[in-house]
This record gives C-alpha cells, sequence and structure tokens, in this order.
C-alpha cells in the first residue's frame, strides 16, 4: 500500500464559470441577489428577502440557498416551493435545465 | 495513566526554574529519559517555562522596561487566562455588558501584562537561545530585556522569537508580553492571556536543526516492510558533519536508521520491518531521532514521537488507515477546557479526548483555529483522529476586529504555524482551511481558496485539504490544467469546493446523496451536525462508501455562543429570533455537558452508535398554555429521571431510544404502554405515562427477545454530598491536575438528577483550588470561588498541584446535609 500525495498545483487561474441555473436548493442568496429577474420576482415573493442578508449573520446567511433558509425559519417551505416554480420557468425560457 | 485509572460512570463523567543549573535533554513526553542517550553538549529543547511568571491585568505603559519595580504583580504559572477570572472588583467572570456580548459568553477581555525574571549561567556561551509560545490570545508583543523581539500574529499560532541577541548570559533577565484582546474579534470564548505552554529551546551554535525542520511521513506499507521518508532541514550545515535519522520502539529499540552527510535539506528512506503500526485503535508512538554529529560528537538533537499509518481517501472505500476502512464518529470542539477557560492544561485536554472516545468518538475537529499542541498530542497518544484547522474566516470577516483585518498580511504565517508543527503527528488526517468561510464562492474567495489549498500543499503534501462549507457549493465552473487538482482539470465542480481534496459540510444533510449522483468521484464529510439527526447521518454513513463521516456541532458545551442550544417554554409564536441570550454563558449544545457530564444528547447518540442498546428520557412538563422552542442545536428539555414531584397523576412524555424493534413500559410492575418502533421512527418510541413515583422500566425487544432493560426510579429527599476523584492520584507538578466530581445523595446513594443547590469546598494539603463549578448553561457567578450551585445535582472542582507532595483533602458541605470528603495523593 502506498500512500496518496495531494501536490500543489502550478498557478492560479479563475476557472471558467458556467452559466447558472436558478434554484432554491443550489443558488445561495448571494447569488440570487447578483440575478435582476430573480431578485424582482423573489422582493414579491419574499419582502423579507432585503433583510434577509442584513445583520450580524448576514454574512454567514448569504452563501444559503432558500431551502437552507426553511431549516433557520427564515422562509417557508410553501413559499420556497412557489419560488422553484417560477425559477423553472425562467431557466427553460433561458434555455437552462438541470 | 492508563485508561482503567480513569473514572467515568453511567452518566458519563460521573459516574527552568529561572537560572537552572544544568538544562537536561528533555525525551519528548511519554518516553522515559533512559531511552534516549544524553547528548554531549549543554544544549536543550522543549524546557518547561511556565513557572515564575509575573501578570498585571489591565492597561499600562513602560511595563517592558528591565528596571520596573514588579515586586507588587500578582504571581502566576502558565497556563494563564485572565478573562475566566473574577472581573477586579466583582464576583464573576461574566458582565452582561461585555462587547462580545453572547457570543464570547459576557466575559470581559482587555489588556494584561505578563514578566519573568530568569537567569541562563550554565547555558553554552555561544548557544542561541528561542522562546516557544504555543499561543497567546488575542495579540502579544514581547520584549527582553526592554528591548522589542516580536510577537504573535493571530490568537492560536504558535510562534518562537530569538532571545539570543539581547540576552544577558551572566546576570538576570526578564521578559515582558504585553497581551491585547480587545473589540469583537470572535464568535466563541476565547480567553485571554497566555492561555497555552511555554517552552525554552537552547540550541546550539553553528550548524543545528531548525524548529519544525524534521517532517516525516509513511510513504509505503508492503510486505511487512514498512517505507518511512524523512526530510530534514539543516541550518549553516557544516563540512564532515552527518546527519543521522533513527526510528526507535516505544522500548527504545532502533528499528530503522539512515546516515547522510549534511546538507540544507536531507532526504532519508528508513525501512522498518515487522513494525507496529499507529491506528485509532493501536495508537503506538514510535520515537523519531535525528541527529547531527561530526565525528563522535552530537551537534545536535531533536526527538520526537512518530506513529506510522497511511490515511487514504477515495469514493469506493472512504477513509481506510493502514488498508481499513474507518468511519469517523466525529465531534467539533472549541478550545475551551470548560470551568479552566482557554488553559490548555495537558491533564485538561487529555481528559476531553478520554471523555470523547468514552462515548464512542474517534475524531475531534478543532473548531474553528489552530489546536493546542497538548490537544494534538494527547490524539496522538490516545489514538484520537484530528482535523486540524486555521481559519474561520479569510479577507470577510464576520465581526469588526476578528481576524479578517489582518489575513492578507498574515495568513501564511498561520498555515506554516498549523502545518509544520503538527506534521508529524499521526492522529491529523486533513489541513481545514476554513470553517464558513464567507463569500468564498466569488472569484476573490475562489483564488483565496486555490492560494490556501495549494500554500498546505506545498507544507505538507501528505495529507488531503479540506474546509468546512455551509449553506450551497457555489456556482458550476470549470479549472484549468495549471490550477486544478490531479485529474480535475476541464471537468465541472463547483466554486467553493473545486481546490479542496475532501470538502466537509456542515448542516448539509439533505444534499450529500443527490450531489453523489453528479459527482461520484467526491468524498466527503459532515463538518457540523445537528444532534437530532444522529440516525441519518449514521444510515449515510453505513450505506454510502464515500460518505466518510460526521463532526457533531458540538461533543463539549463551550463558554460563548450562549443559548446557541437553547429548549425553553415559550408562548405560541415566538419569534426563534426574538429571546434575549443573557443569562446564559455558554452553547448548551454539547453531547456532554461544560463539566463532562452526559447530557440526554449523548444517552441517543450512545444507542445509535453501538454503546448501548436502550436508553429512556423524560421530558419536563411544559406550563399550560406554552410551547417548547428548540433551536436547530437544541435537544428538547429530557432527563434521565422519574422523579418530578408536583406532577402526581399527570402525562408525562416518556421517549425511549433502541436498537430493538418494539417496547414495553412498566410502572411499578404493571405495564402501562407499548410501541412497536418501525425504521421511520428513527430508534425512537413516544409514550405518555401518568406520573407516579416509583420505579419506570422499559423494556426493549427484537422479535420475540428482551435485548435491553432500563429502569428510572423516583429518587429520595437529598440526604448527603458525595465527592469522586476521576483519579486517585495528582502529579505533584504545576501542571498537575486533579477533577473531583461532587454530586447530591439521596439516603441510598441515588444522585438527584435535577438537584440545585449551594455547596461549599475546602482544600487542605499541597493543591489549590482553581475551577469549581456545574454545567448549568445559565450560571452568571464565579467559577473560581470556593462556593457554587450544583446543576442536575452535580459539580465538578478542579485542583492544581502546589508541586509538592502529600496528601490533598477536599471536603465539601452544604445547609442541612451530611458533608463529604475524600483525598488524593500528590506523587
Amino acid at each position: 500500500m502506498d500512500a496518496h500525495l495531494y501536490p500543489a498545483a502550478s498557478a492560479f487561474e479563475q476557472p471558467k464559470r458556467l452559466p447558472q441555473i436558478l434554484s432554491t436548493r443550489t443558488s445561495s442568496i448571494a447569488e440570487l441577489k447578483e440575478d435582476p429577474e430573480a431578485m424582482a420576482f423573489l422582493k414579491e415573493a419574499l419582502p423579507g428577502i432585503a433583510t434577509m442578508t442584513e445583520g450580524p449573520i448576514a454574512i454567514v446567511f448569504e452563501a444559503m440557498s432558500l431551502r437552507n433558509a426553511v431549516v433557520f425559519g427564515r422562509v417557508t417551505q410553501d413559499a420556497v416551493d412557489r419560488i422553484e416554480a417560477r425559477f423553472t420557468e425562467i431557466n427553460a425560457r433561458r434555455g437552462l435545465c438541470r | 495513566m492508563s485508561n482503567k485509572d480513569f473514572v467515568t460512570g453511567r452518566r458519563g463523567a460521573l459516574g527552568i526554574v529561572a537560572g537552572a543549573a544544568i538544562l537536561p535533554l528533555l525525551p519528548p513526553r511519554g518516553v522515559a529519559a533512559t531511552d534516549v542517550p544524553a547528548p554531549t553538549s549543554k544544549t536543550s529543547r522543549d524546557i518547561d517555562f511556565n513557572e515564575g511568571w509575573l501578570f498585571q491585568r489591565g492597561q499600562g505603559s513602560g511595563l517592558e522596561v528591565l528596571g520596573l519595580d514588579d515586586k507588587g504583580w500578582r504571581a502566576v504559572d502558565l497556563p494563564h487566562d485572565w478573562s475566566i477570572e473574577d472581573i477586579p472588583g466583582k464576583d464573576t467572570p461574566f458582565d452582561k455588558d461585555a462587547i462580545g456580548g453572547g457570543p464570547t459568553g459576557y466575559t470581559v477581555g482587555g489588556e494584561g501584562w505578563y514578566r519573568k525574571h530568569f537567569r541562563l549561567d550554565n547555558v553554552a556561551a555561544d548557544a542561541r537561545v528561542e522562546i516557544a509560545f504555543d499561543g497567546i490570545y488575542e495579540l502579544g508583543d514581547v520584549w527582553l530585556n526592554g528591548v522589542p523581539i516580536g510577537g504573535s500574529v493571530s490568537g492560536y499560532s504558535p510562534f518562537a522569537l530569538d532571545l539570543t541577541p539581547h540576552l544577558d548570559r551572566d546576570g538576570d533577565n526578564v521578559l515582558a508580553v504585553w497581551v491585547r484582546n480587545e473589540g469583537k474579534n470572535s464568535r466563541w470564548y476565547a480567553g485571554s492571556g497566555i492561555y497555552r505552554e511555554v517552552h525554552l529551546d537552547i540550541i546550539p551554535a553553528g550548524t543545528s536543526i531548525p524548529r519544525s525542520g524534521v517532517g516525516a511521513w509513511t510513504r509505503r506499507i508492503t510486505g511487512g516492510v514498512v517505507e518511512v521518508e524523512v526530510t530534514s532541514k539543516v541550518s549553516n550545515p557544516a563540512a564532515a558533519t552527518e546527519l543521522v535519522t533513527r526510528l526507535r520502539d516505544a522500548a527504545g529499540r532502533v528499528v530503522g536508521e539512515a546516515k547522510s552527510t549534511s546538507a540544507m535539506e536531507v532526504r532519508q528512506l528508513l525501512s522498518v520491518r515487522g513494525a507496529r503500526l499507529w491506528s485509532p485503535a493501536d495508537p503506538y508512538l514510535h520515537i523519531l531521532e535525528t541527529e547531527l554529529r561530526r565525528g563522535g560528537k552530537v551537534l545536535d538533537r531533536i526527538v520526537q514521537l512518530f506513529g506510522l499509518r497511511i490515511v487514504a481517501f477515495g469514493p469506493q472505500r472512504g477513509m481506510t488507515i493502514n488498508g481499513e476502512t474507518i468511519k469517523i464518529r466525529g465531534g467539533c470542539v472549541h478550545h475551551d477546557n470548560g470551568l479552566l477557560g482557554a488553559r490548555a492544561f495537558r491533564e485538561a485536554d487529555e481528559r476531553r479526548v478520554r471523555l470523547l472516545q468514552a462515548r464512542g468518538y474517534n475524531a475531534i475537529r478543532s473548531s474553528h483555529n489552530i489546536a493546542s499542541r497538548s490537544l494534538r498530542e494527547a490524539c496522538d497518544r490516545l489514538g484520537m483522529l484530528l482535523i486540524d484547522e486555521a481559519f474561520d474566516m479569510w479577507h470577510v470577516g464576520k465581526n469588526p476586529d476578528d481576524f479578517s483585518t489582518r489575513f492578507k498580511d498574515h495568513w501564511s504565517e498561520v498555515l506554516q504555524a498549523m502545518v509544520l508543527p503538527a506534521r508529524n503527528s499521526p492522529s491529523v488526517i486533513m489541513w481545514s482551511i476554513g470553517n464558513e468561510i464567507p463569500r468564498r464562492a466569488t472569484p476573490e474567495g475562489i483564488e483565496w481558496s486555490w492560494k490556501l489549498a495549494n500554500a498546505v500543499r506545498r507544507l505538507d503534501p501528505t495529507r488531503p485539504v479540506t474546509s468546512a462549507i455551509h449553506g450551497t457549493l457555489g456556482p458550476t465552473l470549470i479549472p484549468s490544467e495549471a490550477s486544478a487538482r490531479p485529474g480535475r482539470a476541464g471537468k465541472v465542480d463547483n466554486a467553493s469546493i473545486v481546490f479542496l481534496d475532501v470538502p466537509g459540510y456542515n448542516y448539509r444533510l439533505e444534499e450529500i446523496e443527490l450531489e453523489h449522483q453528479a459527482h461520484p468521484e467526491r468524498v466527503v464529510y459532515a463538518s457540523e451536525t445537528f444532534a437530532r439527526d444522529v440516525v441519518d447521518y449514521h444510515r449515510l454513513m453505513k450505506a454510502n462508501p464515500y460518505f466518510i463521516g460526521e463532526f457533531l456541532w458540538t461533543a463539549i458545551d463551550y463558554i460563548g455562543e450562549a443559548a446557541v442550544g437553547r429548549s425553553e417554554p415559550v408562548k405560541p409564536g415566538t419569534s426563534r429570533y426574538a429571546l434575549a441570550t443573557w443569562p446564559y454563558t455558554t452553547s448548551n449544545c454539547g453531547d456532554l455537558d461544560l463539566i463532562g457530564a452526559q447530557k440526554p444528547p449523548s444517552l441517543a447518540r450512545d444507542v445509535v452508535w453501538g454503546l448501548s442498546p436502550l436508553e429512556v428520557l423524560v421530558h419536563r412538563p411544559i406550563p399550560a398554555g406554552m410551547v417548547e422552542q428548540i433551536t436547530n442545536w437544541g435537544w428538547p428539555d429530557e432527563l434521565p429521571s422519574w422523579t418530578w414531584p408536583g406532577q402526581e397523576g399527570k402525562p408525562l412524555s416518556v421517549r425511549a431510544f433502541t436498537v430493538g424493534d418494539h417496547i414495553d413500559v412498566l410502572l411499578n410492575g404493571t405495564k402501562v404502554a407499548g410501541k412497536a418502533i418501525s425504521a421511520a421512527d428513527k430508534m425512537r418510541a413516544l409514550v405518555e405515562v401518568p406520573y407516579t413515583s416509583g420505579e419506570l422500566e422499559v423494556i426493549a425487544y427484537r422479535g420475540d427477545r428482551v435485548i435491553a432493560r432500563r429502569q428510572l426510579r423516583t429518587t429520595g429527599q437529598a440526604a448527603r454530598l458525595g465527592l469522586m476523584p476521576e483519579r486517585s492520584e495528582i502529579k505533584a507538578s504545576r501542571q498537575g491536575l486533579a477533577f473531583v466530581r461532587l454530586s447530591v445523595m439521596d439516603a441510598s446513594g441515588k444522585v438527584l438528577p435535577d438537584d440545585a443547590r449551594a455547596v461549599r469546598l475546602a482544600v487542605r494539603g499541597p493543591a489549590e483550588l482553581v475551577a469549581f463549578g456545574s454545567g448549568n448553561p445559565r450560571w452568571t457567578g464565579s467559577v473560581q470561588a470556593s462556593a457554587t450551585r450544583t446543576f442536575r445535582g452535580e459539580a465538578l472542582a478542579i485542583l492544581r498541584s502546589t508541586g509538592k507532595l502529600g496528601t490533598v483533602r477536599i471536603t465539601a458541605e452544604t445547609d442541612g446535609l451530611l458533608s463529604a470528603s475524600t483525598t488524593v495523593q500528590a506523587a
């Protein structure tokens, strides 16, 4: 049995970012805030979204998804399900699928 | 100390002096001095420099000067933490208005000064002298004889300073250390002061082995032969000197040896036939000796403990140690030692490891900072796996005054301070570069992730790099050939983990199997989990090789993050964010409480992890009109108790945890309830039982077979106190501690499970009381006074040896009950 090694890479290059699918499970709140169409809808569906990333724990909270936010009592499951349905429409219009 | 000397009960842990004449060569701890031949020069390493310091709390200027009159300063021996001491003029370390608030447990930081007078009369005239601090919180500046010589860059980094240029070799020397813990710099209790050990190294002039200059790893195990590769750095390599590396077994026998001409860097290979390997089940340690020799003369020598083992990670077999798959049953721990505050006493760190092992834990995640040397070495000795962690944030802070303000200037030093001293520790299985890092998935965060991961790999390519990821994994992206991990160039990954070898997931239970479908190449673990999910994670672990285990948040209660694990009655509709955290001062989210006693979630875990077939808990009645609010890190307010005065005739919720498929519940011999348990019940059965005092018995069955019985009996009135030392001896050294458990018992000797009363303690003999308190998460009084209150029938006294031999007598008293006394021998 040989030990496995983890060699250092040679140089940093920014990875190529792929088109992002909107999702209540995999999109972070920070990422959603960067998407104007998603954010416009979220402001209607979730009036508290603007304040969700404010306050002392906001900096940690913004990496979470909307489904994560359910666990922490910030969003209801019903709301998340409605948002997911809308995201699916937007993704389809953008030609993005899972 | 052997395992059998350490008492744990059913309810967890209840049940050179200045101017030393000759500096001896000190072998590593645990190695008998006779095992290692003495060197021929008057040099040495790792000299205990913890005694005889002076301390003054508060601001001051000019306190570093050589001729300062410090006779009025308080004498302290390290480790020391002023934040756990009573605030001057008060009888508590807690202040509701403390700047750190609930996150730091309402404790107070500020400034403090240390001074130490010492002489080094018999050190070789040309020897270099270094002082090594294992940790100062948060920032420290150091002077020798009034001259600034350096300081720390972070609160958890070990660092060393060269005393040589300003040392008076024939006269008195004075070290001064100015420590600051200011502003809002932490999300948990950090302590304040020189809270970890300090050592002195006497290093020969000329050719020598630099600090942390020897790195060894087990390269291959095949056909009964173990190959160990050792890379050693040499400072000022001189002609005709050779570097000799030896591996000895625990009995001191040489089992492998290599000799090379010395150079700036020397790589050697040792082959050991039939060697005993290190593993959690058999943490056998070898002794790694590195010598610089000229002719027959030893110029310098480093001796350290080393374990032969290969830890590997892969999606098909998970984590293997020496070829055997091992699942992680881990717990996150903050660095404090409960009532001792942040003080990293060796015996306290070792006690933590033993307490966790008694509850089935095999791994610790040092969250979210570099582990103390004493904790890491306890893990090495006892076979506890360890993830060492560097950062809680990178370039974006979580608090205005935290390490993010210095990160860009000092990240590299912190990584070196974590990796280099610990890379020979067999217990360390991964290096973590962060916890819940803000903005990690932005382009800047991705670049930092790459820099940090690859800096670690350059320091130690033998262990995977990890980080604890919460929330989402970040946008999908594709790394280039130059940047990627081996085999990952051009392949889709996620921003938060693209440069990690083994990602850790905080609270991502539902995502793990889903993500595996798209990324079967990943090996993952849960770096933080909720206690309520113990069954889910256990099933995940058993079913999926690529999922290597979990780390509970947290294994032991800690000071700070006040009330994060609260459960209490509230009016319906009360927001979980509306409750004040004061008077909570501790987290209350541990499996074990602040004094090491087992809490209800630990009993449930005992069943899931196979330590017990059946455990029974009873919920404290919730007042009418109220509902119980439990945080994600909390647990229902249950007790293993059938003593509920005032509840006669009222139904109580009884919850059984069992590996059985059904239970019967008997009250005073009569069956009052029964329940089948399906897989969907996750090993839990809940029944209602009208309360009558006496005996509640739960019987667990598998099919027709009784597999376990558990009785809870109503206790009588409090009758007496009990005192039980966890060990019968205390080491006669200032680093020697004795942990003495106090309990309130009825006439038959049963501990009252929910008793709270004032108790007083007296200590006579060669030991002092350094901590006295309970696991009460809402305690706001002193933890160093000779009086406290019990919580759930218990308290803990911690004594520190004065360094003298003799009998220590401890007496406990309370109003109206028989007192108790016990002794420990200082030897």
